[in-house]
């Protein structure tokens, strides 16, 4: 299976209040933007002007398509109907890369909505990565599994989340979409080492970053993407870049949506930060 | 002790839908962050509902509309991989489901507005240039059924609803709350084939049955007999003609075909 991985540099989520800004601009990547991730979900079996956008910015951009309802984790059978979706999409939009998260949204029939945790076991490894292989399998290509924020954890656990994602990507043979961000957010809510995380991933399999804001409780983190990256999540970020050597990357916004200018402006931080990090480093 | 990954989801769904505890003995420490999901899950849904139902949540009040829209996803957990179709049974079960069934505006304006969203992003389709009508034979007319495009949808109403949900839509205050039609009135909510902004129209007396046969794929020649019932046997084919020239010109129609073409 061959997938192309030739896109680089620094992406932002593609958002509907951003469409007139990227559309209007005529000269293309000068705006700063590399890339854009457009949410799969939300493309699937629709037409009307989200979709002439889509293809619009798709004429300009190299865009990645991201799901939230694969539902990769969920023990009952693999939706057909959203995959036979999923591939009219990506044939239609030829995206350069195809991401969802490692979690599940549901069971017997209904979707939550949210990315929900999984037991951290071996019998877990085995389904979650005998199923990504099948939808590897059904779509052709690799697909990107993304670590969710979590916010329990299991008795049952049996490995760090590293490990489980490690163990998952090899034995299923797709790539890793790694969310920095969420790896704070779980490290804190956990107690584990973010840096032993970043340590623990194969970095051969990291093929796109994700960076988004959260909110700070205190006791605890929540992923809100609704707000700039903080502060300790850049300093994470520039310690993954260190590690993995430079990785596409991108800021997720999905709440209090600003300015497109300002993500463009806080994407420069990202530029900035991985090229300190991984100067002298191979790209 | 050991459960199944089954077993677990299972548990920690219910605690979501119906605060089942089952879950919470397999969760490390008790679970102190477990309300994370809780609240995400009903707070997500009530946002992406007074998202698409604007106007619903302006009759109703912020409060009222958290009630209602609580109540709805109870009886109607997402069964769709896309937020976009929570509220594809609202209308109805805002028009069933009591005390909301006394407020029957509720449901009216629930379907307008769910329309309009359907037109807006429902699927592509094509469209039938005015120069294809005339390459049809004479003889052939009479036998012409009709494939309308995706985006077109029809909504009968019985409270003027419209004026309402448009005023809430452009963020301006409403003239008045919506009032009863002496008799039920049909919307045609639809986008345009060029530029995609969607439209919404009255449909003509003599034009709700014929429009709504003609959709489900009744020839051309009984439609003309509809009309002429309706208005006279002279002038139905001119009255025909002209409904589906003003059908065609507004990108209803996605194709013309011969019934029976092939005997």
């Amino acid at each position: 299976m061959q997938s192309k991985f030739e896109f680089s540099g620094f992406g932002l989520g593609l958002r509907p209040q951003h469409f007139p800004e990227i559309l209007e601009d005529h000269e293309g990547r000068a705006a700063g933007v590399d890339w854009f991730e457009a949410i799969s979900d939300n493309f699937i079996n629709v037409g009307g002007a989200p979709m002439r956008n889509l293809e619009r910015v798709r004429e300009r951009y190299p865009l990645a398509l991201h799901g939230v309802s694969l539902s990769i984790g969920a023990t009952e059978p693999l939706d057909m109907d959203y995959l036979a979706g999923l591939k009219a999409l990506i044939d239609r939009i030829q995206p350069t890369l195809v991401s969802d998260h490692l979690c599940w949204t549901g069971v017997h029939g209904l979707n939550l909505h949210d990315l929900l945790p999984l037991p951290l076991t071996r019998e877990t490894v085995t389904h979650v990565a005998d199923r990504v292989a099948r939808v590897q399998d059904y779509l052709g290509r690799q697909i990107l599994i993304e670590n969710a924020s979590t916010y329990v954890s299991f008795n049952d656990d049996e490995m760090p989340e590293w490990e489980f994602l490690s163990a998952i990507a090899t034995k299923a043979d797709c790539h890793i979409l790694l969310d920095v961000n969420n790896v704070y957010v779980s490290a804190f809510n956990h107690g584990f080492s973010a840096i032993d995380y970043l340590g623990g991933v194969p970095a051969d399999r990291v093929k796109q970053i994700h960076l988004s804001g959260h909110q700070h409780n205190g006791d605890h983190i929540i992923d809100t993407h609704d707000a700039a990256v903080a502060d300790p999540v850049w300093s994470l970020y520039a310690a993954t870049m260190d590690l993995l050597g430079p990785v596409p990357t991108m800021i997720e916004r999905d709440d209090n949506i600003p300015a497109f200018s300002e993500l463009v402006d806080e994407l420069k931080t990202a530029r900035v930060l991985c090229r300190d990090a991984t100067r002298g480093q191979a790209a | 002790m050991s459960v199944s990954l089954d077993t677990l989801q299972s548990a920690f769904q219910a605690k979501l839908l119906s605060n089942s505890d089952d879950i919470m003995a397999h969760l490390s420490g008790g679970g102190p962050f477990m309300s994370v999901y809780e609240d995400g899950y009903t707070l997500r849904l009530l946002q992406v509902l007074a998202e698409d139902f604007g106007a619903v949540h302006s009759l109703l009040g912020d409060e009222k509309f958290e009630t209602a829209m609580r109540a709805y996803l109870s009886d109607h957990p997402s069964r769709w991989r896309s937020v976009r179709w929570l509220g594809a049974e609202l209308a109805a079960w805002l028009g069933d489901t009591a005390p909301w069934d006394k407020h029957k505006q509720l449901a009216d304006t629930a379907a307008f507005e769910w329309a309009l969203g359907l037109s807006f992003d429902g699927p592509d389709g094509d469209v039938l240039a005015v120069s294809s009508l005339g390459e049809i034979a004479p003889n052939n007319w009479p036998n012409l059924v009709f494939d309308f495009h995706p985006s077109l949808h029809l909504v009968d109403l019985d409270w003027d609803v419209v004026p309402f949900q448009q005023a809430i839509k452009a963020e301006q205050d409403p003239d008045g709350a919506p009032t009863p039609f002496a008799k039920p009135v049909t919307w045609a909510t639809w986008r345009h084939p060029q530029h995609l902004s969607v439209y919404h129209r009255v449909l003509e007396d003599n034009e709700v049955d014929v429009l709504k046969s003609a959709v489900a794929g009744t020839p051309f020649s009984t439609l003309c007999e509809m009309l002429a019932e309706k208005c006279g046997g002279d002038e139905s084919a001119v009255l025909a003609a002209g409904l589906l020239a003003q059908w065609v010109n507004s990108g209803w129609i996605s194709n013309a075909t011969i019934l029976n073409a092939s005997t």
